[in-house]
């Protein structure tokens, strides 16, 4: 029990974690990022480089990791996703195929053998003969920090409030002043420094693969889809159901069946309740 | 007493909790044409998409030929021939304006789609009818201006073969000139016996084209009668005037 | 006559088609005969995706009912091939009703996530539910083929190519073609033209789930085996769709085209780039000609014939 309960936090917070930048984009841009996977990809991969294999500082790993996701969003958005806005559709296929084509470039850099990462904080936590490791509920505090000053970022600075705007009403926004493309561009680079972020912890609890990017797809899609699109606290709920759900097939039932429910969720809210539990649509 | 055409019969629709039309009750005879007036947001584009079938009252119900037609959805209750155009005309864009017209023509089955040729000739009729040339009926909507796809918007409805239209703000973003050709248009259709609703703000073009005119403010009427007679109703003055 | 023109293009198409073993490699027949079932799988997703404008990104999931049915059939009860082929497009059909049903709800980018998890949910479901007669992880190997060799394959899965090609092409320039196109413009104004949309897109849905179970149970018995890692795989989805608008999309000859197109491709860069480099130009190729052209190539090639038919005329008018 204690074991479930100590597990199921710690996934959900990374869970959260791998989710918020999805979130983020949809709210904004009205768009759904494909390549949100990628883009946790792309933040182990930098890590395990900087750290693995140039020998750089975890702390600097890490830095490294979130600028490489940042730049990465920032790209995608100003070369891919700004000609295709006013088409959701098209953002979707296209982020698709970005992220088969980066899956590619991965294995092209790194080859297709999975590569196991150093555990960011070494160490077990032992409780009543529970075992977790230092690195996932590394991974929880992070998300609940990030989680956190995020709320209070977008409530309370300037740029924040700004994207909140758009994200409620983006023409309302524009006649206010605000400048759309500016807000996509900050977007999409907040989005993914926290997907790489993300994808440090993400990577460390499974482990780098070329096609590592879909299952981190699949949970951030199943949030948002479930969470109603665009709301944070929505996420986080569902990010806990999920979590939790997960670490009660595993240890309940049988570990091969930890990925179906989400699927099952994902195909059953869509159906009965399509804009979602939480359904709101702004940040 | 024969009933009514096509009736609304006390209903009440809700988004979230504005409630747009409130215990909505009216009527168009046979041959009539009725002018659906009030200001913004009064809940006359609501009352549409009910009478169409495209959204669902809360409570109420619609009626057809003394037939209860609530739970009939939008196709069925085209093919017993009710009929409408959009506020915002909706072109199928990538069509020409021929090819949007024989959608409107297609019969609802996909074997006599399938298996049928189109039939020859009714399609340019219509197109002749509502005052396109040739030429127009080659190009594309995003090619015309707001009165010619108002006018397309009018020939696909009537391609459907209606016996009642609902027309949504026929006269909106139209020039003097293309109102006075589509009121021509829409006389021509009156007098072939043509029944018809028309909500309008531009109540200088409607009132030639309507028997008798319901005035709806937040949901619900408040006043019904001649032309003249509604405009000297001091709430309606008042609803109107408030508004502004 | 209308129909001459474009019966003389099919018939080319094919009397080449049929001629082409006579002139290359066995090699090369190899791959065309992927190819071919390449064709298959993007003219049934454009079905859906390109006509209705509802975006699948689960075929595979289509694709893995028929062949799975007709694997198992044949593994375990050794049931003839004509009839666990059969069996399996039906079994695809029952899988293109549940694709029908969020259909009927929602559409754009939110259908398009419902058919990923159904692509992701049976990748997960295979292995672990009744391993013993999916094969689990590991698959079914030994499947028996219709037919051996490299030129009989390629003489059967042409015909195949090319009769579901002509046969859509023929439904699809009835009144049903304008009618999905219709569809995928507004739903709304086709309900207010009298149509009903859920019969319309329910004839979409089951034609392309038809023609991916043919596809399917095909592909499962030339390649004799069939595993879940693969099949339900997005590498596999992302092939599919690349092919269907690379080619171009709500066109018949379109996806055809990207097919053949894209299979080529992959193999005349193998000489260059014998590596994995080859599926990173592959895809980038496949986003520039998408963002640039979402009509692909099609249309390119439709363009590029206008733009040199004029300045032929011009040319000469001029002396």
């Amino acid at each position: 029990m204690t074991n479930i309960l100590i597990q199921g936090f710690a996934l959900s917070g990374l869970y959260a974690l791998v989710a918020v930048g999805f979130t983020m984009i949809f709210s904004v841009g009205r768009v759904l990022n494909l390549a949100h996977g990628v883009f946790l990809m792309l933040g182990g991969y930098a890590y395990y480089s900087a750290v693995q294999v140039f020998g750089v500082s975890k702390g600097a790993g890490l830095v490294l990791a979130v600028l490489a996701g940042a730049a990465f969003g920032v790209l995608t958005c100003a070369i891919l996703v700004r000609r295709l806005e006013h088409n959701p559709i098209a953002v979707e296929i296209s982020t698709l195929i970005l992220a088969v084509v980066m899956q590619a470039v991965i294995v092209v850099v790194y080859t297709s053998a999975p590569k196991s990462m150093w555990p960011i904080v070494s160490g077990v936590f032992r409780y009543e003969g529970v075992f977790v490791s230092h690195n996932i509920l590394a991974a929880m505090v992070v998300s609940w920090i990030v989680l956190g000053g995020l709320l209070v970022f977008v409530r309370r600075t300037r740029l924040g409030r700004a994207l909140r705007a758009v994200s409620m009403d983006r023409k309302g926004a524009i006649v206010s002043g605000v400048d759309p493309h500016r807000m996509s561009l900050a977007t999409w680079a907040i989005s993914g420094a926290l997907a790489a972020l993300a994808g440090v912890f993400f990577a460390t609890y499974t482990q780098l693969t070329p096609g590592m990017w879909v299952a981190p797809l699949i949970i951030a899609v199943a949030v948002v889809v479930v969470g109603g699109i665009g709301s944070i606290v929505g996420s986080l709920v569902v990010a806990h159901l999920i979590g939790f759900m997960e670490t009660v097939t595993t240890t309940l039932v049988a570990a091969e069946l930890r990925g179906v429910f989400t699927m099952v969720l994902i195909i059953v809210v869509l159906i009965i309740a399509p804009k979602g539990l939480f359904g709101r649509e702004e940040l | 007493m024969t009933s009514p055409l096509l009736e609304l019969r006390e209903v009440t629709k809700r988004f979230g909790g504005l409630v747009a039309v409130d215990r909505l009750s009216v009527h168009v005879d046979e041959g009539e044409s009725l002018g659906l007036i009030g200001p913004n947001g009064a809940g006359k584009t609501t009352a549409f998409g009910i009478l169409m079938g495209e959204q669902r009252p809360d409570s109420g119900r619609v009626f057809f030929r003394g037939e209860d037609v609530t739970r009939v959805p939008t196709h069925r209750r085209v093919a017993r021939g009710i009929a409408r155009t959009y506020q915002i005309p909706r072109p199928f864009g990538e069509m020409t304006v021929l090819d949007n017209i024989r959608v409107g023509m297609m019969p609802d089955s996909v074997r006599r789609l399938l298996t049928e040729r189109p039939p020859e000739g009714a399609d340019r009729e219509i197109v002749r009818n509502v005052g396109f040339g040739e030429r127009e009926a080659a190009m594309y909507p995003g090619q015309l201006s707001m009165g010619e796809l108002r006018k397309l918007e009018l020939a696909r409805t009537l391609a459907t073969g209606p016996e009642v239209l609902l027309l949504d703000e026929v006269f909106a973003g139209l020039t003097r000139g293309e109102i006075a050709q589509l009121s021509e248009l829409l006389c021509e259709e009156r007098r072939r016996g043509m029944t018809s609703i028309l909500v309008s703000h531009d109540l200088r073009s409607l009132s030639p084209l309507v028997d008798r005119v319901v005035v709806m403010s937040f949901g619900a009427v408040i006043a019904e009668g001649g032309f003249d007679e509604v405009l000297g109703n001091p709430l309606v003055q008042e609803a109107y005037l408030g508004q502004a | 006559m209308q129909l001459a023109r474009p019966l003389l293009g099919w018939l080319a198409f094919g009397v080449v088609m049929c001629l082409l073993p006579a002139f290359v490699s066995t090699g090369t027949v190899r791959i065309l005969i992927f190819a071919n079932f390449l064709a298959i799988f993007a003219m049934s997703w454009d079905v859906i995706s390109g006509r209705t404008g509802y975006i699948s990104f689960g075929h595979p999931f289509l694709i893995g009912i028929a062949a799975y049915t007709t694997a198992m059939l044949t593994y375990h009860l050794d049931t003839p091939l004509w009839l666990s082929i059969p069996a399996g497009v039906l079994a695809t059909l029952v899988g293109g009703t549940l694709f029908f049903l969020p259909a009927l709800r929602i559409r754009g980018t939110y259908f398009a996530l419902v058919t990923l998890a159904f692509m992701e949910l049976m990748y997960q479901l295979t292995q672990v539910i009744a391993p013993k007669i999916t094969g689990g992880t590991r698959g079914l190997s030994g499947i028996p083929s219709l037919v051996s060799g490299a030129i009989p394959n390629y003489y059967l899965t042409f015909g195949l190519t090319f009769a579901i090609g002509l046969g859509l092409w023929f439904i699809l320039r009835t009144r049903v073609g304008a009618a999905l196109a219709a569809l995928r413009m507004d739903e709304g104004a086709v309900a207010a033209s009298g149509l009903s949309t859920i019969r319309l897109k329910l004839f979409a849905f089951m034609t392309s789930a038809a023609v991916a179970g043919v596809g399917g149970a095909f592909y499962v018995h030339y390649l004799g085996s069939i595993a879940p890692r693969g099949l339900f795989d997005i590498n596999f989805l992302f092939t599919i769709l690349v092919a269907a608008l690379l080619g171009g999309s709500a066109t018949v000859a379109g996806p055809i085209l990207g097919a053949y197109f894209l299979t080529f491709l992959l193999e005349y860069l193998r000489p260059f780039l014998p590596g994995p480099e080859r599926y990173v130009i592959y895809g980038t190729i496949a986003l520039v000609v998408y963002v640039l052209e979402p009509r692909g190539l099609h249309a390119i090639a439709h363009a590029a014939v206008r733009r040199l038919r004029p300045s032929r005329a011009s040319a000469a008018a001029s002396p």
